[in-house]
């Protein structure tokens, strides 16, 4: 499958500090690739550098096939960006951010009614950005990243700061903009989320990958193999899958009726990333 | 560079400036303060000429005389009875100079009899005597039929002056309108394009702007927000006013470098600062020695402080800028203000594009 993002030995120095050192990584076609780390672990660096807004220090990016720096221009067309902080023109309606991206793209005005209808803010178009909600924002940062038909869709914690209801909406978008076949690098604070959405998630910390991989492999290799039963005498127990006494001990409880719950622990990417980064996100 | 993003941009901007109530500020409180001067300072005249003449009062020359004087000289015209009062009155001072013609004079120039006119004036002469002298000159060339060979400018200059009659010459309307004027310029340069450019900035929206753009397309839509922002007030405010440059071309030329030369300045402060707030801070500073030389270029100053003063350059401006209006050179060396100028457009574009690759690396 070919690459809709190419990274190798990238590097961005702000003098002494390394922001970015020497990651590489590649994303497929159509695949969601989360990139996950603390604030500062270099996750915006790497989209600035990948979307042609910072110059790496070293090391090269190729995006769609091209050259992230010396291609730039004609990278920018093929990609687009949601990015982590609202930035609309509060003084323009819901429309008139869109249209004025869609005169800058060259793409016909009638896309920016069809993105409203896509995100749910048809009914708001004509109102100024600033009387939007975060989420209505969000939805309309969304619409406007679509505006281009993007081949890559990079998305820096799209759903920080947003109430539950609204993030769910930002999610359930993303889902469908990766069934339809956009490539989506997404960075995110939430584990759950990079869990639900991504095929496969980087961590970063300091500047260097710590781990790459499908989430679930990234679980199985990092979380533990053991499973939490309730029985019905309200008493938990912690059982090893691995160990064939508590595999009898547990069919046992189940031929009694005893089990009230059984929960896998699997771990969650939240444990993966504090068994690499020591410390949680 | 991609013109039709530039013209995306820069009418983005100019309807999101309009939306903006300190944009708004900044562009009325020049326009109120040119319609005050404006109204308080009289209709001025270059100067005032009391004349008498002996003659026919229905003479085509009496008629250029008057026609002549226009809005720009005060003129008195008193027909007396011969020669002798004429010289009495010119001798007494009760007139600044007077003329006398013979009872036929129009038909003796028409028919090219060369009728002899006589202007009386003071041994020492003044400047009514040489209105008189250019205006009859005029009228006859006008009466025998010759177009005018060349327009011939009169320039009054008083004894020792020097520039520092710039006010006296211009009248305190024009010269206080046009400072006006120039701090229009200064405003929309210091106020409205850094504002333009570090909300871009600061609302993060210059982040989803550059990932079709380059830095460069955007700063030329935000220069030429500066640029018709600047030639639109500027059209108002003549026209609110009744200014009427006497030297189109100059006065332009003058207002153009200046408007570019600030607009570099006020682009540069906008790639410096990373807020409004921060603009509106420093461009508060920065406004009197941007808008305070207008007001005080051509008035007696010490020679140190003119001489800083000329290095800057809204003086340099506001000196073409006066010639224009005036349609003479009442400051010269004009090559100088232009020099200045553009050394001002360089090193503020040269300093912009600096900041800007910067700011990319």
């Amino acid at each position: 499958m070919t690459a809709a993002v190419e990274v190798t030995g990238l590097e961005k120095h702000y003098g002494a500090v390394r922001a970015v050192d020497g990651v590489t990584f590649s994303v497929a076609e159509g695949e969601v690739f989360g990139l996950l780390g603390h604030n500062g672990a270099g996750k915006t660096t790497t989209i600035r550098m990948l979307t042609g807004r910072a110059r790496p220090t070293s090391g090269r990016a190729f995006v769609a096939g091209l050259d992230a720096v010396t291609d730039r221009d004609r990278v920018k067309p093929l990609i687009n960006a949601v990015f982590e902080d609202p930035n609309l023109y509060d003084r323009f309606a819901g429309i008139e951010n869109l249209r004025f991206f869609a005169t800058l793209y060259g793409v016909r005005g009638s896309r920016a009614d069809e993105l409203l209808e896509l995100v749910g803010l048809r009914d708001a178009a004509k109102r100024k950005a600033k009387t939007y909600s975060s989420g209505m924002k969000q939805r309309l940062m969304i619409a406007r990243s679509l505006i281009n038909s993007p081949r890559v869709l990079f998305m820096d914690e799209p759903t920080r700061g947003l109430d539950p209801t609204s993030a769910r909406e930002v999610r359930a978008l993303v889902a469908q903009l990766a069934r339809q076949g956009t490539t989506i690098f997404l960075t995110t604070h939430y584990m759950e989320e990079a869990d639900e959405l991504c095929t496969r998630v980087a961590f970063l910390s300091q500047g260097k990958i710590v781990a790459l991989d499908a989430p679930r492999e990234l679980k199985l290799r990092y979380g533990q193999r053991t499973a939490r039963v309730l029985l019905r005498d309200r008493t938990e127990h912690t059982i090893r899958l691995d160990d064939p006494q508590d595999a009898a001990k547990v069919a046992d409880w189940l031929r009694a009726d005893q089990v009230l719950t059984l929960h896998s622990q699997e771990g969650t990417l939240e444990d993966v990333f504090v068994a690499l980064a020591g410390r949680p996100l | 560079m991609r013109l039709p993003l530039v013209a995306a941009i820069f009418r983005k901007d100019v309807v999101d400036a309009i939306r903006d109530s300190r944009v708004l500020v900044s562009l009325l409180t020049p326009l109120i303060l040119a319609i005050i001067y404006n109204s308080v300072f009289p209709e001025e005249r270059l100067f005032e000429a009391k004349i008498a003449f002996v003659g026919p009062e229905n003479s085509a020359l009496v008629r250029t005389v008057e026609d002549r004087a226009g809005q720009t000289v005060k003129l008195t015209l008193r027909r007396v009875n011969s020669d002798a009062d004429a010289r009495r009155l010119v001798a007494s001072e009760d007139v600044d100079a007077a003329f006398v013609l013979p009872a036929d004079v129009d038909d003796a120039v028409r028919q090219g009899r060369r009728p002899t006119i006589t202007l009386i004036q003071p041994a020492n002469g003044n400047r009514a005597a040489t209105f008189l002298s250019a205006s009859l000159e005029a009228g006859l060339r006008a009466l025998d039929g010759q177009p005018p060979i060349a327009t011939v400018a009169v320039e009054l200059v008083q004894a020792g002056s020097t520039e520092a009659g710039v006010l006296g010459d211009l009248g305190p309307r024009r010269y206080f309108v046009l400072a006006t004027v120039v701090m229009m310029l200064g405003m929309i340069a210091v106020l409205v394009v850094p504002i333009v450019l570090t909300e871009e900035a600061e609302k993060k929206t210059l982040d989803a702007l550059l990932l079709v753009a380059s830095y460069g397309e955007v700063i030329l839509g935000k220069a030429l927000v500066g640029v018709v922002y600047s030639a639109a007030s500027i059209v108002l405010m003549l026209a609110l006013t009744r200014l009427r440059p006497a030297d189109i071309p100059t006065f332009v030329a003058g207002a153009g470098v200046l408007a570019v030369a600030l607009i570099g300045l006020g682009l540069l402060l906008g790639g410096v600062f990373r807020t409004a707030g921060q603009v509106y801070t420093w461009s508060s500073v920065l406004l009197l020695p941007i808008i305070g030389p207008a007001f005080v270029v051509g008035l007696p100053l010490p020679s140190a402080l003119d001489l800083a003063l000329r290095a800057l350059p809204t003086s340099q401006g506001m000196r073409i800028m006066t010639n224009g209006l005036a349609g003479k050179a009442l400051f010269n060396d004009e090559w100088i203000s232009y020099a200045v100028l553009l050394a001002w457009v360089a090193i503020a574009y040269g300093a912009l594009a600096w900041r800007l690759a910067r700011r990319e690396s």
